[in-house]
């Protein structure tokens, strides 16, 4: 055969061997002449090579956590996963004491609730702080990373900077580490560390504010608060209906931060405090709307209302629905409370009365919101119309309802 | 010999493409040639062999041959499958692998799904934007479904388990079931109760009749499943231990310190009238409370033929939440021996008090509703006696009744299955020198 018919076969080949391997992988085989795979040296031998690539994972020290993530991330693995295999070592090495500690436990029927022995449930609390020590001493600050807050930031604030954006970052860890550690330290029933963590949390978050303020400038601070702050959340969450225009929420954002500003920590106000700041708060909302908007405002808050809206939205109702279902509870829950207190009439007539309003109630919502929508309505902001099966209150009040 | 020349031209140029292409990804590469394009050892002929473990510590790399960042793009990562079955022969055990998967599913699924739930950039800070779009809930819901399904394939091979590794807590949930039927029924469950939140997702938090139907179009199609896993008593006993009823009932039977046979009593009793006893919503109309009522006497009497009255008498305690707080309190701080039945009693004989408080003719409204404020101040000085500085408070702040009869309310109550106990209050009228009407409806007492 002639030299060029010789080439054109063996070209030919090494095209199908080539394509079939680009397109049809098969397993990994171990490199011929390479091993460990992680640090690409020399070994000599097909069979070496194999064992040799078998061995990259001991290679690694997986019982050096610490020596196994700097090799795991010089080898180009990215942060979040090469912390993550290191931290899965580390839940590994605690995993034996974890089981003997679970032999120990007894038996307990399965219609008895799971109680655990103080003194076994502080054993296991010390083995997973001890684990999260352990942790946090090998991928340090990673350990209080929030991703989410850093992808939200990304997605909502796409104008600010890499640098600016990498800031908040930090500032958002530095807080979850501030949190965590005090957190850990602190001691007492629930109501007492409630109390404790959150006045704490009430100055990191003044600390954080004044640090952003250093980072953003006033504009960009401003839009933030706007956009993320827990007032700017409360109001969003419950101005169902009320659709303000941008300057009603910027006014209503000023009063609502500043009520949270003063009245502090939720946990550490008493009912009166919190009681006495709402109505000064609402005073000063009716002052900022006017009367017509601010009676749109409280509609808007109402819980009830917020319920009967969900159900509106889910039913494909306009919008304006919700309002004219509110109005006729507006109307009827006096009269209904009027006859059950009405001393002239008896319980017997009482519930005629009551009966006839339910029925006019029931027809009144089913004409805004169809029969499907009645009965929804019952769960979802209706269960206010349960009075009606209640006309013998006259001085007797049942708990439960 | 023109074709031929063509057809040779046109061949080497395509080995010149596949070559290239190796080079740029050399994942692709034929393992045997894989190598060459990994880039060749710099190390020289007659180096010393280096091992892992000395590389390991602090080495200059620049002196070892490969860029250490090849590795990883080296590995398939596009496909995990492959990656996967790279990583095994690498020597990575199944947790390292599964926490090298878990991260990188993450990362192909979060950021899409965060972008159908998180709030559109453009919606004006003042606007309350829903959570998810209507226009994008089925690729949400697809997206969802994709994800966990590729969590189930790839990662479910990567948790071996033998039966040793079966833990106390999965023994009290499942019984002695292997490792494996555990780990399978827990797979079971997590897609069940993703597709559950994907309804509740759909839903806007609202349900409405058609979810009850597509609620129990799930539940069906998870027992089919849990069936292709379990044998038919296997299968009776998961359902037992995951009923409502027995979640219902755990409080008060752990209390009560039911023994097995009282279980299946107890169990049968309330499972048979359930949806009388416990409807989904409360009673709409006279007829429905009705019902529930003759629900509520009909078990109490089953009940009580089957334990007998002791035992009824300490079932229904049980059930009362109030109990059940003094019990809490007297293994947490060592409450003295009594020091339980004697709080718990003290309802009784405040209870009576009141309602002869309420019912002296002798009486005044205003001297009434001050005894009664007296009776409730004597009150919380006794629970604090008995129950001690650390109980004490927490006892009082939880049993409201207390408040109530400071109100200047009669107070009575009687045990219940489906509520534990409820509480009747008789209300004095509001004091004649208020104005106006007082802030709780009050009316004179029975006509």
């Amino acid at each position: 055969m002639k030299a060029p018919t010789l080439l054109l076969a063996a070209s030919l080949a090494l095209n199908a061997v080539l394509l079939a391997s680009f397109f049809f992988p098969g397993s990994p085989e171990p490199l011929p002449s390479s091993a460990p795979l992680v640090f690409g040296v020399s070994a000599a031998g097909g069979v070496a090579a194999a064992k040799a690539k078998a061995e990259t994972w001991s290679g690694l020290e997986p019982g050096n956590p610490a020596t196994l993530l700097a090799d795991l991330r010089r080898a180009g693995f990215p942060r979040k996963i090469a912390d993550a295999v290191a931290t899965a070592e580390i839940r590994a090495q605690f995993d034996p004491r974890r089981k003997a500690l679970d032999l120990k436990e007894p038996d307990r029927p399965f219609w008895e609730a799971e109680v655990q022995d103080p003194k076994m449930r502080a054993a296991r609390q010390e083995i997973t702080r001890e684990e999260e020590q352990a942790i946090k001493n090998l991928i340090g600050s990673d350990f209080y990373r929030d991703d989410d807050y850093a992808a939200t930031l990304q997605r909502r604030f796409p104008g600010l900077s890499a640098d600016k954006l990498a800031q908040l970052e930090n500032l958002c860890t530095q807080r979850n580490q501030q949190v965590a550690e005090l957190y850990a330290t602190l001691r007492g029933d629930s109501a007492e560390v409630d109390k404790q963590l959150g006045r704490a949390e009430a100055e990191f978050d003044k600390a954080e504010r004044a640090q952003r303020a250093g980072i953003l400038n006033p504009e960009e601070l401003r839009d933030y608060d706007l956009r993320m702050s827990p007032a700017a959340s409360v109001l969003r969450n419950g101005l169902s209906g009320f659709n303000p225009t941008e300057e009603e929420f910027q006014a209503l954002y000023n009063l609502q931060a500043a009520f949270m500003d003063r009245l502090g920590p939720p946990s550490s106000a008493t009912r009166e405090d919190i009681l006495q700041a709402q109505q000064g708060l609402g005073e000063q909302i009716q002052a900022a709307l006017g009367d017509e908007r601010y009676a749109d405002y409280k509609r808007s808050m109402n819980e009830s209302y917020q319920q009967t809206f969900r159900l509106v939205t889910r039913l494909n109702l306009p919008a304006e629905t919700a309002n004219e279902v509110w109005a006729i509870q507006q109307d009827v829950q006096p009269r209904m409370s009027r006859l059950q207190n009405n001393d002239e009439l008896s319980t017997a007539e009482t519930a005629q009365q009551l009966t006839a309003l339910a029925d006019e109630t029931k027809a009144r919502i089913t004409a805004a919101l169809g029969d499907r929508g009645f009965e929804a309505y019952r769960q979802y902001g209706g269960s206010w119309m349960q009075g009606f099966q209640r006309p013998g209150f006259h001085g007797v009040r049942v708990s439960p309802p | 010999m023109k074709l031929s020349a063509a057809l040779l031209a046109g061949s080497l140029a395509a080995n010149a493409v596949l070559i290239g292409a190796f080079a740029l990804r050399p994942a692709s590469a034929p393992p045997l040639i894989r190598a060459l394009f990994l880039h060749p050892p710099s190390a020289t002929a007659g180096s010393p062999q280096r091992s892992p473990r000395s590389l390991g510590a602090n080495e200059n790399l620049a002196a070892v041959s490969a860029p250490p960042a090849l590795l990883w793009s080296a590995l398939p990562t596009d496909d995990l499958r492959r990656l996967i079955t790279e990583l095994q022969a690498d020597g990575f055990p199944p947790r390292a692998i599964r926490a090298v998967v878990e991260e990188l599913l993450d990362n192909r699924y979060q950021p899409r799904l965060r972008a159908f739930t998180d709030v559109d950039p453009a919606t004006p800070y003042w606007k309350t934007a829903p959570l998810l779009l209507d226009q994008h809930l089925s690729e949400y819901l697809r997206l969802t479904a994709e994800y966990s399904k590729a969590r189930r394939d790839l990662l479910a091979p990567l948790s071996p388990r033998d039966d040793s590794d079966v833990t106390s807590t999965e023994r009290w949930s499942y019984g002695n079931l292997s490792a494996g039927k555990i780990d399978a029924i827990n797979q079971i469950e997590h897609d069940y109760a993703e597709m559950t939140w994907q309804l509740r997702v759909a839903g806007k938090g609202i349900r409405l009749p058609e979810d009850q139907e597509a609620d129990d179009l799930l539940d069906r199609e998870k027992q089919a499943d849990l069936a292709s896993v379990l044998t038919p008593e296997e299968l009776e006993g998961y359902d037992l231990r995951k009923s409502k009823v027995t979640s219902r009932l755990r409080p008060a039977l752990t209390a009560f310190q039911a023994s097995e046979a009282e279980f299946h009593t107890i169990y049968g009793i309330e499972d048979s009238l359930s949806d009388a006893l416990f409807p989904a919503t409360a009673p709409s109309s006279a007829e429905a409370a009705r019902q529930q009522l003759q629900a509520e006497q009909q078990a109490a009497g089953q009940l009580r033929a089957a334990l007998g009255d002791a035992r009824y008498e300490d079932f229904m305690r049980s059930n009362d939440i109030s109990y059940r707080q003094l019990l809490r309190l007297e293994q947490q701080e060592n409450l003295p021996a009594g020091a339980v039945t004697q709080a718990y009693a003290l309802r009784d004989t405040v209870a009576a008090q009141s309602n002869r408080i309420f019912d002296d003719a002798s009486l005044s409204n205003e001297q009434k509703r001050v005894a009664l404020q007296t009776l409730a101040q004597d009150t919380r000085t006794q629970l604090m006696n008995t129950l001690g500085p650390k109980a004490g408070p927490g006892y009082l702040e939880a049993v409201k009744w207390i408040g109530e009869i400071e109100r200047g309310e009669a107070m009575s109550f009687a045990p219940t299955l489906a509520s534990g106990i409820t509480y009747r209050y008789r209300v004095l009228p509001p004091s004649a020198s208020s104005d106006g009407p007082s802030a709780r409806p009050i009316a004179p007492a029975t006509k």
